[in-house]
Protein backbone atom coordinates (compact mmCIF):
# COMPACT_ATOMS: atom_id res chain seq x y z
CA UNK A 1 0.00 0.00 0.00
CA UNK A 2 2.59 2.22 0.57
CA UNK A 3 3.10 2.90 -3.31
CA UNK A 4 -0.68 3.87 -3.33
CA UNK A 5 -1.31 7.54 -4.29
CA UNK A 6 -2.92 9.72 -1.49
CA UNK A 7 -6.05 9.69 -4.00
CA UNK A 8 -6.19 6.62 -4.10
CA UNK A 9 -6.03 5.89 -0.38
CA UNK A 10 -8.90 8.19 -0.43
CA UNK A 11 -11.06 6.49 -3.10
CA UNK A 12 -10.41 3.22 -1.59
CA UNK A 13 -11.34 4.57 2.12
CA UNK A 14 -14.73 6.07 0.95
CA UNK A 15 -15.98 2.80 -0.63
CA UNK A 16 -14.57 0.91 2.66
CA UNK A 17 -13.80 1.97 6.07
CA UNK A 18 -11.35 -0.44 7.12
CA UNK A 19 -9.31 0.77 4.13
CA UNK A 20 -8.91 4.43 6.07
CA UNK A 21 -6.11 2.31 8.08
CA UNK A 22 -3.66 3.05 5.02
CA UNK A 23 -4.07 6.68 5.33
CA UNK A 24 -3.79 6.46 9.01
CA UNK A 25 -0.45 3.92 8.97
CA UNK A 26 0.84 6.78 6.68
CA UNK A 27 0.25 9.91 8.69
CA UNK A 28 0.07 8.96 12.15
CA UNK A 29 3.84 9.10 13.14
CA UNK A 30 3.83 12.42 11.45
CA UNK A 31 0.74 13.96 13.04
CA UNK A 32 1.68 12.39 16.36
CA UNK A 33 5.33 14.72 16.45
CA UNK A 34 3.42 17.79 14.58
CA UNK A 35 1.18 17.84 17.72
CA UNK A 36 4.09 17.20 20.13
CA UNK A 37 6.12 20.04 18.67
CA UNK A 38 3.18 22.29 18.44
CA UNK A 39 1.09 21.51 21.72
CA UNK A 40 3.99 19.53 23.50
CA UNK A 41 0.78 17.82 25.70
CA UNK A 42 1.42 14.20 27.00
CA UNK A 43 1.45 11.35 24.80
CA UNK A 44 -1.86 10.16 26.08
CA UNK A 45 -3.40 13.46 25.36
CA UNK A 46 -1.72 13.43 22.03
CA UNK A 47 -3.10 10.07 21.04
CA UNK A 48 -6.97 11.28 21.76
CA UNK A 49 -6.11 14.36 19.61
CA UNK A 50 -4.82 12.14 16.37
CA UNK A 51 -7.73 9.89 17.04
CA UNK A 52 -9.92 13.16 16.55
CA UNK A 53 -8.40 14.13 14.02
CA UNK A 54 -8.69 11.24 11.93
CA UNK A 55 -12.35 10.70 12.78
CA UNK A 56 -12.51 14.11 11.38
CA UNK A 57 -10.58 13.53 7.94
CA UNK A 58 -12.56 10.44 7.65
CA UNK A 59 -15.86 12.05 7.95
CA UNK A 60 -14.49 14.90 5.51
CA UNK A 61 -12.76 12.88 2.80
CA UNK A 62 -15.66 13.99 0.18
CA UNK A 63 -14.54 17.13 0.90
CA UNK A 64 -10.61 16.76 -0.09
CA UNK A 65 -10.07 18.85 -3.04
CA UNK A 66 -7.47 17.21 -5.50
CA UNK A 67 -5.89 20.47 -6.75
CA UNK A 68 -4.21 20.43 -3.21
CA UNK A 69 -1.95 18.17 -1.67
CA UNK A 70 -3.54 15.34 0.31
CA UNK A 71 -0.61 15.87 3.06
CA UNK A 72 -1.78 19.69 3.40
CA UNK A 73 -5.17 18.83 3.42
CA UNK A 74 -4.64 16.44 6.32
CA UNK A 75 -2.29 18.74 8.12
CA UNK A 76 -4.50 21.55 7.84
CA UNK A 77 -7.29 19.54 9.50
CA UNK A 78 -4.98 18.17 12.27
CA UNK A 79 -3.84 22.17 12.64
CA UNK A 80 -7.33 23.34 12.97
CA UNK A 81 -7.70 20.49 15.63
CA UNK A 82 -4.28 21.28 17.35
CA UNK A 83 -5.32 25.14 18.32
CA UNK A 84 -8.58 24.59 19.19
CA UNK A 85 -7.35 21.73 21.52
CA UNK A 86 -4.48 24.20 22.84
CA UNK A 87 -6.73 27.09 23.46
CA UNK A 88 -8.69 24.78 25.65
CA UNK A 89 -5.97 23.13 27.48
CA UNK A 90 -3.42 26.00 27.76
CA UNK A 91 -2.57 24.34 31.43
CA UNK A 92 -2.00 20.94 30.45
CA UNK A 93 1.24 21.99 28.56
CA UNK A 94 4.33 19.70 30.04
CA UNK A 95 7.49 21.54 31.29
CA UNK A 96 10.11 22.00 28.70
CA UNK A 97 12.01 18.48 29.27
CA UNK A 98 10.91 17.63 25.34
CA UNK A 99 10.98 14.04 24.22
CA UNK A 100 12.09 15.35 21.29
CA UNK A 101 12.65 13.38 18.15
CA UNK A 102 16.70 13.64 17.32
CA UNK A 103 16.92 14.86 13.76
CA UNK A 104 20.43 15.91 12.28
CA UNK A 105 19.06 17.85 9.18
CA UNK A 106 16.52 20.18 11.40
CA UNK A 107 19.52 20.59 13.64
CA UNK A 108 21.60 22.00 10.51
CA UNK A 109 18.55 24.04 9.25
CA UNK A 110 18.00 25.75 12.55
CA UNK A 111 21.61 26.05 13.04
CA UNK A 112 22.34 27.53 9.46
CA UNK A 113 19.32 29.89 9.33
CA UNK A 114 19.82 31.44 13.24
CA UNK A 115 23.86 31.70 12.84
CA UNK A 116 23.31 29.23 16.16
CA UNK A 117 27.16 27.64 17.33
CA UNK A 118 26.81 23.90 15.69
CA UNK A 119 29.44 22.89 18.05
CA UNK A 120 27.22 22.70 20.61
CA UNK A 121 26.17 19.02 21.76
CA UNK A 122 22.96 18.41 19.92
CA UNK A 123 20.98 16.98 22.43
CA UNK A 124 21.22 20.74 24.35
CA UNK A 125 20.79 22.35 21.41
CA UNK A 126 18.01 20.37 20.87
CA UNK A 127 16.12 20.93 23.95
CA UNK A 128 17.47 24.43 24.21
CA UNK A 129 16.02 25.36 20.99
CA UNK A 130 12.24 23.66 22.29
CA UNK A 131 12.60 25.50 25.44
CA UNK A 132 12.73 28.44 23.10
CA UNK A 133 9.81 26.88 20.80
CA UNK A 134 7.05 26.47 23.87
CA UNK A 135 7.78 30.51 25.01
CA UNK A 136 6.83 31.70 21.81
CA UNK A 137 2.97 32.47 20.10
CA UNK A 138 1.85 29.44 19.13
CA UNK A 139 1.27 30.88 15.92
CA UNK A 140 4.76 31.83 15.07
CA UNK A 141 6.23 28.42 16.75
CA UNK A 142 3.90 26.68 13.94
CA UNK A 143 5.48 28.26 11.06
CA UNK A 144 8.39 27.55 12.49
CA UNK A 145 7.61 23.88 12.85
CA UNK A 146 6.09 23.25 9.47
CA UNK A 147 9.67 25.00 8.10
CA UNK A 148 12.37 23.22 10.06
CA UNK A 149 10.58 20.11 10.95
CA UNK A 150 8.10 19.49 8.51
CA UNK A 151 10.05 21.04 5.60
CA UNK A 152 7.26 22.74 4.21
CA UNK A 153 7.06 25.47 1.73
CA UNK A 154 5.56 28.77 1.67
CA UNK A 155 2.57 27.64 -0.43
CA UNK A 156 2.09 24.44 1.87
CA UNK A 157 1.80 26.59 5.06
CA UNK A 158 -0.36 28.61 3.31
CA UNK A 159 -2.82 25.53 2.12
CA UNK A 160 -2.42 24.27 5.83
CA UNK A 161 -3.09 27.55 7.99
CA UNK A 162 -4.95 29.24 5.36
CA UNK A 163 -3.84 32.17 5.15
CA UNK A 164 -2.44 34.12 1.85
CA UNK A 165 1.61 33.18 1.20
CA UNK A 166 2.83 36.81 1.96
CA UNK A 167 1.21 36.23 5.34
CA UNK A 168 3.15 33.53 5.85
CA UNK A 169 6.04 35.49 4.95
CA UNK A 170 5.17 38.02 7.63
CA UNK A 171 4.41 35.07 10.15
CA UNK A 172 8.11 33.67 9.52
CA UNK A 173 9.81 36.44 9.93
CA UNK A 174 8.14 37.51 13.01
CA UNK A 175 8.78 34.09 14.27
CA UNK A 176 12.48 34.46 13.87
CA UNK A 177 12.51 37.76 15.37
CA UNK A 178 10.27 36.88 18.26
CA UNK A 179 12.59 33.38 18.47
CA UNK A 180 15.95 35.36 18.77
CA UNK A 181 14.44 37.85 21.25
CA UNK A 182 13.74 35.28 23.72
CA UNK A 183 17.05 33.52 23.34
CA UNK A 184 18.34 37.49 24.10
CA UNK A 185 16.10 37.84 26.85
CA UNK A 186 16.57 34.61 28.43
CA UNK A 187 20.64 34.93 27.77
CA UNK A 188 20.57 31.79 26.17
CA UNK A 189 23.83 30.76 24.79
CA UNK A 190 23.84 28.94 21.41
CA UNK B 1 3.29 6.15 21.24
CA UNK B 2 0.49 3.52 21.15
CA UNK B 3 -0.22 1.37 18.25
CA UNK B 4 -3.63 1.26 18.76
CA UNK B 5 -4.60 4.43 16.91
CA UNK B 6 -5.82 2.55 13.74
CA UNK B 7 -7.32 -0.20 15.80
CA UNK B 8 -9.15 2.33 18.25
CA UNK B 9 -10.02 5.08 15.41
CA UNK B 10 -11.45 2.39 13.06
CA UNK B 11 -13.48 0.47 15.76
CA UNK B 12 -15.07 4.15 16.56
CA UNK B 13 -15.75 4.59 13.12
CA UNK B 14 -17.45 0.99 12.98
CA UNK B 15 -19.44 1.22 16.37
CA UNK B 16 -20.89 4.50 15.64
CA UNK B 17 -21.83 4.14 11.97
CA UNK B 18 -19.73 6.82 10.84
CA UNK B 19 -19.58 7.54 7.00
CA UNK B 20 -17.92 10.51 5.32
CA UNK B 21 -20.27 13.22 4.75
CA UNK B 22 -21.57 13.28 1.23
CA UNK B 23 -20.30 15.74 -1.66
CA UNK B 24 -23.17 17.30 -2.24
CA UNK B 25 -22.98 18.93 1.25
CA UNK B 26 -19.51 20.23 1.07
CA UNK B 27 -20.28 21.53 -2.45
CA UNK B 28 -23.89 23.39 -0.95
CA UNK B 29 -21.53 25.39 1.24
CA UNK B 30 -19.51 26.28 -0.97
CA UNK B 31 -22.61 27.37 -2.96
CA UNK B 32 -24.15 29.42 -0.02
CA UNK B 33 -20.78 31.32 0.84
CA UNK B 34 -20.50 32.60 -2.69
CA UNK B 35 -24.55 33.36 -3.08
CA UNK B 36 -23.93 35.06 0.10
CA UNK B 37 -20.90 37.12 -1.08
CA UNK B 38 -22.74 37.98 -4.26
CA UNK B 39 -25.90 39.29 -2.11
CA UNK B 40 -23.60 41.22 -0.15
CA UNK B 41 -22.01 42.70 -2.71
CA UNK B 42 -25.12 43.72 -4.46
CA UNK B 43 -26.38 45.11 -1.34
CA UNK B 44 -23.59 47.14 -0.74
CA UNK B 45 -24.18 48.08 -4.47
CA UNK B 46 -27.84 49.72 -3.45
CA UNK B 47 -26.17 51.57 -0.48
CA UNK B 48 -23.19 53.05 -2.64
CA UNK B 49 -26.35 54.05 -5.35
CA UNK B 50 -28.44 55.22 -2.31
CA UNK B 51 -25.59 57.28 -1.09
CA UNK B 52 -25.26 58.94 -4.40
CA UNK B 53 -29.29 59.71 -5.06
CA UNK B 54 -29.40 61.10 -1.40
CA UNK B 55 -25.55 63.35 -1.83
CA UNK B 56 -26.94 64.65 -5.39
CA UNK B 57 -29.78 66.15 -3.65
CA UNK B 58 -29.94 69.99 -3.25
CA UNK B 59 -28.18 70.28 0.17
CA UNK B 60 -26.99 73.51 0.48
CA UNK B 61 -29.99 75.31 1.57
CA UNK B 62 -30.82 72.84 4.28
CA UNK B 63 -27.09 72.85 5.59
CA UNK B 64 -27.30 76.36 6.70
CA UNK B 65 -30.36 75.36 8.96
CA UNK B 66 -28.64 72.22 10.43
CA UNK B 67 -27.90 72.83 13.59
CA UNK B 68 -28.22 69.43 16.37
CA UNK B 69 -27.08 66.33 15.70
CA UNK B 70 -30.35 64.69 14.73
CA UNK B 71 -30.60 67.43 11.99
CA UNK B 72 -27.35 66.26 10.86
CA UNK B 73 -28.24 62.70 11.16
CA UNK B 74 -31.34 62.95 8.95
CA UNK B 75 -29.63 64.49 6.04
CA UNK B 76 -26.15 63.28 5.51
CA UNK B 77 -27.04 59.31 4.51
CA UNK B 78 -25.07 58.15 7.43
CA UNK B 79 -27.62 54.97 7.47
CA UNK B 80 -26.15 53.96 3.77
CA UNK B 81 -22.58 54.52 4.64
CA UNK B 82 -23.12 52.33 7.89
CA UNK B 83 -24.86 49.62 5.50
CA UNK B 84 -22.09 50.23 2.87
CA UNK B 85 -19.76 48.98 5.63
CA UNK B 86 -21.56 45.91 7.02
CA UNK B 87 -22.25 44.76 3.56
CA UNK B 88 -18.32 44.98 2.28
CA UNK B 89 -17.27 43.57 5.94
CA UNK B 90 -20.19 40.37 5.06
CA UNK B 91 -18.69 40.33 1.63
CA UNK B 92 -15.14 39.83 2.48
CA UNK B 93 -16.48 37.48 5.54
CA UNK B 94 -18.01 34.89 3.06
CA UNK B 95 -15.19 35.76 0.35
CA UNK B 96 -12.65 34.40 2.78
CA UNK B 97 -15.52 31.36 3.73
CA UNK B 98 -15.07 30.05 -0.04
CA UNK B 99 -12.45 27.51 -0.32
CA UNK B 100 -9.61 29.60 -2.08
CA UNK B 101 -10.77 32.99 -0.31
CA UNK B 102 -7.56 32.41 1.77
CA UNK B 103 -5.41 32.69 -1.09
CA UNK B 104 -5.99 36.02 -1.33
CA UNK B 105 -4.97 39.44 0.82
CA UNK B 106 -7.54 41.11 2.58
CA UNK B 107 -6.66 44.75 1.42
CA UNK B 108 -6.93 43.35 -2.13
CA UNK B 109 -10.78 41.59 -1.36
CA UNK B 110 -11.50 45.33 0.18
CA UNK B 111 -10.52 46.99 -3.06
CA UNK B 112 -12.36 44.07 -5.31
CA UNK B 113 -15.27 44.60 -3.05
CA UNK B 114 -15.37 48.41 -3.03
CA UNK B 115 -14.76 48.51 -6.96
CA UNK B 116 -17.55 46.05 -7.84
CA UNK B 117 -19.89 47.91 -5.34
CA UNK B 118 -19.32 51.35 -6.81
CA UNK B 119 -19.97 49.63 -10.56
CA UNK B 120 -22.98 48.46 -8.90
CA UNK B 121 -24.07 51.57 -7.72
CA UNK B 122 -23.33 53.59 -10.13
CA UNK B 123 -25.46 51.24 -13.05
CA UNK B 124 -28.43 51.19 -10.42
CA UNK B 125 -28.63 55.00 -9.50
CA UNK B 126 -27.59 55.44 -13.88
CA UNK B 127 -30.43 52.93 -14.82
CA UNK B 128 -32.91 55.07 -12.16
CA UNK B 129 -33.27 51.91 -10.62
CA UNK B 130 -32.27 53.37 -7.22
CA UNK B 131 -35.22 56.08 -7.69
CA UNK B 132 -37.96 53.18 -8.34
CA UNK B 133 -36.16 51.33 -5.02
CA UNK B 134 -36.27 55.10 -3.14
CA UNK B 135 -40.15 55.50 -3.48
CA UNK B 136 -40.67 51.72 -2.71
CA UNK B 137 -38.65 52.54 0.32
CA UNK B 138 -40.44 55.77 1.01
CA UNK B 139 -43.51 53.58 1.97
CA UNK B 140 -41.83 51.73 5.07
CA UNK B 141 -42.47 52.87 8.15
CA UNK B 142 -39.28 53.91 9.32
CA UNK B 143 -37.70 55.43 6.46
CA UNK B 144 -41.05 57.38 5.91
CA UNK B 145 -40.66 59.16 8.97
CA UNK B 146 -37.13 59.98 8.41
CA UNK B 147 -38.19 60.95 4.58
CA UNK B 148 -40.73 63.05 5.27
CA UNK B 149 -38.42 65.22 8.58
CA UNK B 150 -36.06 65.65 5.84
CA UNK B 151 -38.94 66.39 3.15
CA UNK B 152 -40.01 69.04 5.90
CA UNK B 153 -36.47 70.56 6.09
CA UNK B 154 -35.94 70.79 2.69
CA UNK B 155 -39.14 72.84 1.60
CA UNK B 156 -38.87 75.06 4.69
CA UNK B 157 -35.38 76.12 3.44
CA UNK B 158 -36.79 76.87 -0.05
CA UNK B 159 -38.84 79.50 1.47
CA UNK B 160 -42.27 80.11 2.23
CA UNK B 161 -43.95 79.83 -1.50
CA UNK B 162 -42.62 75.89 -1.39
CA UNK B 163 -44.85 72.88 -1.16
CA UNK B 164 -43.94 69.39 -1.61
CA UNK B 165 -45.37 65.36 -0.91
CA UNK B 166 -46.34 62.64 -2.44
CA UNK B 167 -49.21 62.59 -4.82
CA UNK B 168 -52.28 60.94 -2.99
CA UNK B 169 -54.68 61.42 -6.11
CA UNK B 170 -54.35 61.66 -10.00
CA UNK B 171 -54.46 64.72 -11.57
CA UNK B 172 -58.65 66.22 -12.38
CA UNK B 173 -60.11 69.50 -14.10
CA UNK B 174 -56.02 70.67 -13.32
CA UNK B 175 -55.98 69.34 -10.17
CA UNK B 176 -54.27 67.10 -8.20
CA UNK B 177 -54.11 66.06 -3.96
CA UNK B 178 -50.47 65.49 -2.34
CA UNK B 179 -49.81 64.99 1.61
CA UNK B 180 -47.64 67.24 2.27
CA UNK B 181 -44.36 66.21 5.08
CA UNK B 182 -46.73 67.51 7.96
CA UNK B 183 -48.95 64.61 6.75
CA UNK B 184 -51.56 66.70 5.48
CA UNK B 185 -53.67 66.98 2.54
CA UNK B 186 -53.07 69.88 -0.02
CA UNK B 187 -55.13 70.77 -3.39
CA UNK B 188 -52.97 72.12 -5.54
CA UNK B 189 -53.68 73.91 -8.73
CA UNK B 190 -51.92 73.89 -11.71
CA UNK B 191 -54.05 76.32 -13.65
CA UNK B 192 -50.98 78.64 -13.90
CA UNK B 193 -48.13 75.83 -15.60
CA UNK B 194 -48.35 76.13 -19.18
CA UNK B 195 -50.65 74.46 -21.91
CA UNK B 196 -49.78 70.30 -22.02
CA UNK B 197 -46.81 70.43 -19.73
CA UNK B 198 -48.70 68.08 -17.19
CA UNK B 199 -50.89 65.80 -18.39
CA UNK B 200 -50.06 62.73 -16.17
CA UNK B 201 -49.92 62.83 -11.96
CA UNK B 202 -48.79 59.32 -11.18
CA UNK B 203 -50.04 58.19 -7.02
CA UNK B 204 -47.22 57.74 -5.09
CA UNK B 205 -44.61 60.19 -7.38
CA UNK B 206 -43.01 62.82 -4.59
CA UNK B 207 -42.96 65.99 -5.98
CA UNK B 208 -41.40 69.80 -5.03
CA UNK B 209 -43.60 73.16 -6.30
CA UNK B 210 -42.86 76.56 -5.96
CA UNK B 211 -46.02 78.68 -6.35
CA UNK B 212 -48.91 80.69 -4.28
CA UNK B 213 -49.89 79.20 -0.54
CA UNK B 214 -53.47 79.92 -0.82
CA UNK B 215 -54.59 78.38 2.89
CA UNK B 216 -53.44 75.27 4.62
CA UNK B 217 -54.96 73.24 2.15
CA UNK B 218 -54.85 74.83 -0.97
CA UNK B 219 -51.60 75.68 -3.08
CA UNK B 220 -51.47 77.78 -6.77
CA UNK B 221 -48.07 75.49 -8.29
CA UNK B 222 -46.29 77.56 -10.77
CA UNK B 223 -43.50 75.33 -10.97
CA UNK B 224 -43.21 71.64 -10.49
CA UNK B 225 -40.05 69.05 -10.34
CA UNK B 226 -40.30 65.43 -9.40
CA UNK B 227 -38.64 65.20 -5.62
CA UNK B 228 -35.56 64.16 -6.62
CA UNK B 229 -34.64 66.35 -9.04
CA UNK B 230 -32.54 69.26 -8.74
CA UNK B 231 -34.99 72.71 -9.24
CA UNK B 232 -32.93 74.26 -11.51
CA UNK B 233 -35.16 73.45 -15.22
CA UNK B 234 -36.39 76.83 -15.73
CA UNK B 235 -37.49 76.40 -19.38
CA UNK B 236 -39.43 73.12 -19.34
CA UNK B 237 -39.83 72.36 -15.28
CA UNK B 238 -38.74 69.02 -16.06
CA UNK B 239 -41.70 67.38 -16.87
CA UNK B 240 -39.73 63.97 -17.42
CA UNK B 241 -40.91 62.05 -14.72
CA UNK B 242 -44.43 63.44 -13.87
CA UNK B 243 -45.73 63.59 -17.32
CA UNK B 244 -46.18 60.27 -19.50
Amino acid sequence: MENINDKKLVELAIKKPDDFRYIIEKYEKKLFWYLKRITNFRDEDLEDLLQEIFIKVYRNLNNYDEKLKFSSWIYRIAHNEAISYFRKNKKRQEDVSVDWEYDEKFLQRVTNDFKINDEIDNNKLGEQIFGILYQMDIKYREVLVYKYFEEKSYDEISDIIKKPVNTVGTYMSRAKKQFNNILEKNNITL
Amino acid sequence: MSNNIIKDTIDKIKKEHLAPKPKWQFVLTEVLYWIFFGVSVLLGGVAVSFIMFVSKFDLHPMIRQLKGIREWMIYIPFLWIVLLFLFVVASIYYWKKTEKGYKFNVSLVIIAVMILSLVLGITLYTTKLTSRMDKQIYNLPGFNQMAKEKGKYYIESQGENWLGGQVIEGLKDKRFYIEDFNSGRVEVSISNLPKDHLRHVIVGDRLKMMGERIDKEHFEADKVWPWDEKPDCERNFCPRRITE
